[in-house]
């Protein structure tokens, strides 16, 4: 994915500071914001909605427990609830009033399947999110912003990493080690960690040579004042961005995997493997294959169009700047 | 120039040298440590002796670091070993398979670049017209359909409705072109129609982009037609950002195709690599990965010279970042 | 002695089978085996009630309507990992497919059109590459080698006719093989002598009471090689038999190819031309080219047989031999002295919360297709496979008292666990891997163990799903894990289950699953394999299968079954095994 970017960012975009924040209170600003957004975007906003309804299944599909907060879940069913005595009756249900999604080959409830599963996904993406840009920035700010050697070397081992494609070192160490939903998250972290940091380097060693941070530190900034102040919040659209490309990711890597042999424990109900086993039964129960998929395609789709309509609205470079290669 | 070009090439072979040892001593130290514990039940009677034999006969004797320079040398001077289970050799499987995966790829994309530049410019010359979000969305949602369902779809549902499904035995071009596009047909389109998302949009933003130019309007002003403006003038243009993108997609044309050469049956690369995965057969898997590697790095090599070549503005020279 | 077997058989029992490795693969299955019966009817179909299914050897002999040539298409499901030789390759299962359709054993049970194989009186074996055998004594048995048998025309072999050194390379590479499986089966051989050019003599150390089954196709097969194999060619990379397939091509992940025997000993077979097995991994796919009509031959599942008889209306359905494996769960061996299922009540109770009915039921489809007329015969596992010779059914109470062990009862379950001083349950770990070598079914049948175990209230399972080398090297091989290993799915039988039995119980051929000793277990099974009185062996063989089911060291589930195989009509003379087949002259595309 991020090289497509990258090719999009080789181009060089001129860059102009970013608007001063208006003076008015913040809620209003953030309304504002949104509906701007929203007039503006309304791709970004379609991405976003989708987006919001992907993240209250996950919360609130399987059940919620806070302290004293119950909320009982919004999945008609456990997602391991079957029969086996009736399972020859129930199997292969079209969807129905009693079972929106159908049941499956042992006649489970296929909607609260993809309740459970959503949040082992959006767990898993926002996890790998969190280590990625941990790593990321961190090995960035550092080797790009500090020490020559440091980088020299840290660049290729990233690009050691980064030479065999990223399924085959998924796979290699899952089929070794076997996958748990935090080792994937782990896994991806990283990898997506040292992906997005070859971006972002490049990005820091262009802002640490604009003018106007050389002027700064003519004027005796700090490292820290020139980080925070100049290089973080031109980074910062990359960060947002790759989150919101990282839960997709994470779905579309547990999907393959999951289908390649190497995935998560099978008794889970992730959809990657919900749409591993629908392959035996599509023929019989299409909507096996085609509602795992569809939840697939959504998250993605939803994200895809978010991430982009971000990354317009974010990049410091693009605002009201003119288009010029 | 011959400067730069140097420099990465000592860099190409720095990343392959340190890559793959990661990639071998990785494999061999991690738990199972021993491929060969697998083939020879403990049960075996001499079980040490049969293995120490195997061993040998596998050269999975001595210190591993020697292996490792054995394996070296063999990798460059064309000897690539043999698999540790079925005991043919490597190269020979992999002549075999390399075409089909490339092939594979470059169909594939071929379709993906045809779809893409069709809905890319017609997006792009309705530019913020519901034909744009239409068309827009539509790419979006192609990026998000995984090939795995479409592919399985396709193949069930032709089956039963039209009663055809792609010749079941594989045959490449040269020994039967009719048939082997049969086989190829129903593969390259689903990679073809689930990669285009990306390339749509891609399209769209810097025809729109060119389309801004001066020249652009110089033509226009001199009164060209819209057509001319555009195919002489634009689409030009836009062929150059576009090659960076070719090379970017070639790493995930070589593996993203497993699940593809899986449903279709395909003899590709992907599919070999992957098997020694499940079998630990490490000999394999560590060839075929350096490999790999090999063709990703002189593909990224390669892009970056073209991108100088076709863009006289890009240069090379020492102290560029 | 020569009719020991025979007898045995006849003395006994009115229902059996033989039964194949799973391992066997789709495509030997279908011609390998077939039967005759007395009662039926060689001409015509078999009057059935409606909508039921057909053996094969319930189809019409057409051999003499016979046109030779043409190309057959088959598939099969797996990429051949491992090399060819089947006495030395890791990979096995792919490897003995390979090999049955290659090579040929000395022994095989008649078949063909009208022989009921579930009836004793027409299971005869007779000789394929061995002319005749005879046993001479107890402890000798005497081959006789056919004459006339020639190999397939390859360099480095040729073509020539096989001689008796090729039974002598083959009998040392057995002899030669890592594979337990192959050994145990012969644990007795004393020696074997090659007194003329004709005659091969085994000479065994004990009276060996199970008979010849080890000579026929299966598990332990015997499957003359040329003696080019020891030193003149290679031959995990190169097959060259006697089998009527001759090997013509085979390209990696892509197709096994075989054409006819130009000089097959059998005079005017086979009659088809080639034989093509493409390697089609993908199911959706597989269902696809038989719908398509690209493949010839398709076997369901049974939860999809009744969609696909929608979708190729014309296709032919044919039950086939009976088959399943044996899932096996056993005990790990890292708590050996402090685990609770060391008591023999606790593995009882575990046995006992576990609806096998409902289980097999639900994995053979077995109620929607009774309700569609399809009445497949499902036999339960006792610790003996299903259906051979000495196995009891526990499910009509054959197997006297201890049949309780086998039944799906929680009460009395928690009886024992309290009995045994665990009235809150008991704690155990389950160990099942996740990878695709043993199928999707494997791991379904492991997690609804699990599940069953959980449910019963009287186990608190901790799952362990394990990548398939763990579980290779910790679980299989090394027993380091605490409490239960889930449905291994065990093909490791013969004939007449002795061997099988002797691999999983009995430390000479490896003990692989009962982890206590027991010397009582050791000294039934050696009596029984010594004892050549039929009725003695009988009460025997009942005696231990009791014992073993009181004792559960292992726990067995699920049983065999039917299974119904769809073939197109210009497909013809299935009841014949695949010598005999062949194609209809309007068979589209009927070369290839």
């Amino acid at each position: 994915m991020a090289r497509y970017e990258t090719a999009i960012e080789a181009t060089g975009l001129e860059a102009t500071p970013a608007p001063a924040g208006l003076e008015r209170p913040l809620w209003r600003r953030a309304l504002g914001g949104l509906g701007w957004f929203c007039a503006r975007k309304p791709l970004g906003a379609l991405g976003g909605a989708l987006v919001l309804v992907l993240l209250l299944m996950a919360l609130l599909g399987p059940g919620l427990e806070v302290g004293p907060l119950q909320v009982p879940r919004l999945a008609p069913y456990h997602y391991n609830e079957y029969d086996i005595a009736r399972a020859h009756r129930e199997r292969f249900q079209p969807p129905s009033l009693e079972h929106p999604m159908g049941t499956d080959q042992r006649g489970r409830d296929v909607l609260s399947r993809l309740l459970y599963g959503a949040r082992i996904s959006v767990a898993i993406g926002l996890g790998a999110f969190v280590i990625a840009t941990a790593i990321s920035t961190t090995l960035t700010l550092v080797s790009a912003y500090y020490v020559r050697s440091v980088d020299l070397l840290l660049q290729r081992v990233i690009e050691m990493v980064n030479f065999v494609p990223d399924l085959l070192v998924i796979g290699a160490i899952f089929a070794i080690k076997g996958a748990t939903p935090l080792t994937l998250a782990l896994t991806l972290g990283v990898l997506g960690g040292l992906n997005t940091g070859r971006v972002l380097r490049a990005e820091v060693i262009r802002v640490r040579a604009q003018p106007y941070v050389d002027a700064s530190r003519a004027m005796g900034a700090s490292d820290g004042r020139i980080i925070f102040r100049h290089i973080l919040p031109n980074v910062m659209f990359w960060i947002i961005v790759s989150a919101t490309n990282s839960v997709s990711v994470a779905i579309v890597a547990e999907a393959n995997l999951a289908v390649l042999g190497f995935g998560l424990d099978p008794s889970l109900p992730t959809w990657g493997n919900m749409l591993d086993e629908s392959r035996e039964h599509v023929r019989q129960a299409p909507h096996l294959a085609i509602f795992p998929g569809l939840m697939v395609a959504m998250t993605i789709f939803g994200f895809r169009l978010l991430g982009d309509a971000l990354r317009d609205v974010l990049d410091p470079r693009l605002h009201g700047a003119r288009l010029r290669p | 120039m011959t400067d730069y070009l140097v420099r990465r090439l000592i860099l190409l072979v720095v990343t392959l040298l340190g890559g793959s040892a990661l990639l071998f001593f990785a494999m061999r130290l991690l738990p199972p440590r021993d491929a060969i514990d697998l083939q020879v039940p403990p049960q075996t009677p001499n079980a040490e002796e049969t293995k120490e034999a195997l061993r040998r006969q596998l050269g999975l004797d001595g210190p591993l670091y020697r292996q490792y320079l054995d394996w070296l040398k063999g990798f460059f001077t064309g000897d690539w070993g043999k698999s540790l289970h079925s005991h043919r050799p490597i190269l020979q499987e992999l002549k075999d398979r390399i075409p089909v995966s490339f092939e594979l790829g470059i169909i594939g994309l071929f379709f993906t670049w045809v779809i893409s530049m069709l809905l890319g410019i017609v997006s792009a010359l309705h530019q913020d017209r519901p034909l744009d979000y239409v068309l827009r969305t539509l790419a979006y949602a192609l990026d998000a359909v995984p090939p795995l369902l479409l592919g399985v779809l396709l193949l069930t549902y032709l089956a039963v409705n039209f009663s055809w499904a792609p010749p079941p035995t594989f045959s490449y071009f040269w020994d039967d072109p009719v048939r082997h596009m049969k086989i190829m047909l129903l593969p390259t389109l689903v990679i073809g129609v689930t990669s285009a998302g990306n390339l749509v949009r891609f399209t769209r933003t810097f025809l729109l982009e060119v389309l801004r130019q001066d020249y652009i309007r110089t033509a226009r002003a001199k009164g060209l037609s819209e057509g001319v403006v555009l195919v002489r003038h634009a689409l030009r243009n836009v062929a150059i950002p576009f090659i960076t993108v070719l090379g970017a997609t070639v790493p995930t044309l070589l593996t993203s195709s497993v699940i593809i050469e899986n449903l279709f049956n395909l003899p590709g690369m992907g599919r070999y690599t992957f098997q020694a995965l499940i079998n630990l057969d490490y000999p394999v898997f560590v060839t075929t990965t350096t490999f790999y590697a090999l063709v990703i790095l002189t593909s990224q090599l390669v892009t970056d010279l073209a991108y100088t070549w076709v863009d006289p503005r890009v240069s090379y020279a020492r102290g560029t970042p | 002695m020569a009719g020991y077997w025979q007898r045995a058989l006849a003395r006994r029992y009115t229902r059996r089978q033989l039964l194949r490795g799973a391992a066997l693969g789709v495509g030997a299955a279908v011609g390998a085996l077939a039967c005759r019966s007395a009662e039926t009817r060689p001409e015509g179909e078999p009057s059935l009630r409606p909508g039921e299914i057909p053996f094969a050897w319930q189809f019409p002999d057409e051999t003499a309507k016979a046109v030779p040539g043409g190309m057959i298409r088959f598939f099969y499901t797996n990429d051949i990992t491992g090399g060819f030789d089947p006495y030395t390759t890791s990979s096995r299962s792919a490897t003995l497919f390979l090999a049955s359709l290659v090579y040929e054993p000395l022994l095989q049970l008649r078949t063909g059109p009208g022989i009921d194989t579930s009836r004793i009186e027409n299971r005869v074996y007779e000789g394929r590459l061995a002319e005749s055998w005879e046993w001479v004594d107890p402890t000798t048995i005497v081959f006789k080698m056919r004459r006339g048998v020639y190999f397939h025309n390859i360099p480095p072999v040729n073509g020539r006719e096989m001689d008796i050194d090729d039974w002598r390379v083959t009998i040392q590479r057995l002899q030669a093989s890592p594979y337990r499986v192959t050994l145990q089966t012969i644990a007795d051989l004393n020696r074997v002598e090659f007194p003329d050019s004709q005659t091969m003599v085994i000479r065994l150390n004990h009276p060996y009471a199970p008979g010849p089954s080890i000579f026929t196709t299966g598990v332990a097969s015997f499957w003359v090689m040329p003696k080019e194999a020891a030193d003149r060619m290679d031959p995990n990379t190169q097959a060259i038999g006697t089998n009527f397939r001759q090997l013509e091509y085979y390209q990696p992940s892509v197709t096994l190819r075989f054409r006819r025997h130009e000089r097959y000993w059998l005079q005017g077979r086979p009659f088809l031309g080639r034989w093509d097995y493409p390697i089609i991994t993908e199911k959706a796919n597989r269902v696809a080219q038989f719908i398509a009509g690209n493949v010839h031959w398709y076997q369901p599942l049974p939860e999809d047989l009744l969609q696909l008889r929608r979708d190729v209306p014309n296709a032919v359905i044919y039950r086939a031999e009976t088959q399943g494996t044996l899932p096996i769960s056993f005990f790990g061996y890292r708590d050996l002295a402090t685990a609770p299922w060391r008591d023999e009540r606790v593995r009882q109770a575990i046995s006992m919360v576990i609806d096998r009915r409902g289980r097999f039921e639900y994995f053979r489809n077995h109620q929607e297709l009774l309700a569609n007329g399809i009445d497949q015969r499902l036999r339960y596992h006792t610790h003996f496979w299903a259906g051979s010779v000495f196995w009891l059914d526990w499910t009509t109470g054959a197997l006297g008292e201890e049949s309780k062990f086998f039944q799906y009862d929680i009460a009395e379950a928690r009886r024992l666990l309290e009995a045994a001083g665990y009235p809150n349950g008991v704690d155990i770990d389950t160990w099942w891997h996740t990878g695709p070598n043993y199928g999707a079914q494997y791991i379904e049948s492991a997690q609804i163990f699990n599940d069953m175990l959980q449910r019963s209230g009287l186990f608190r399972t901790r799952p362990h799903p394990n990548t398939y080398q763990e579980y290779l090297t910790t679980v299989w091989q090394k027993r380091d894990f605490s409490g239960l290993a889930l449905v291994l799915p065990w093909t490791g039988v013969d004939d007449d289950f002795d061997a099988g039995l002797y691999a999983m119980f009995h430390r000479r051929s490896g003990d692989l699953f009962r982890g206590l000793p027991d010397d009582q277990l050791e000294a039934m099974l050696d009596r029984q394999r010594a004892e050549l009185d039929v009725g003695r062996r009988t009460q025997l063989m009942h005696e231990l299968q009791r014992y073993l089911a009181r004792k559960m060291y292992v726990i067995p589930t699920e049983g065999v079954y039917d299974v119904f195989n769809f073939v197109y009509p210009w497909v013809r003379n299935i009841a014949w095994p695949q010598h005999s087949w062949w194609l209809m002259p309007d068979t589209p595309n009927r070369e290839g």
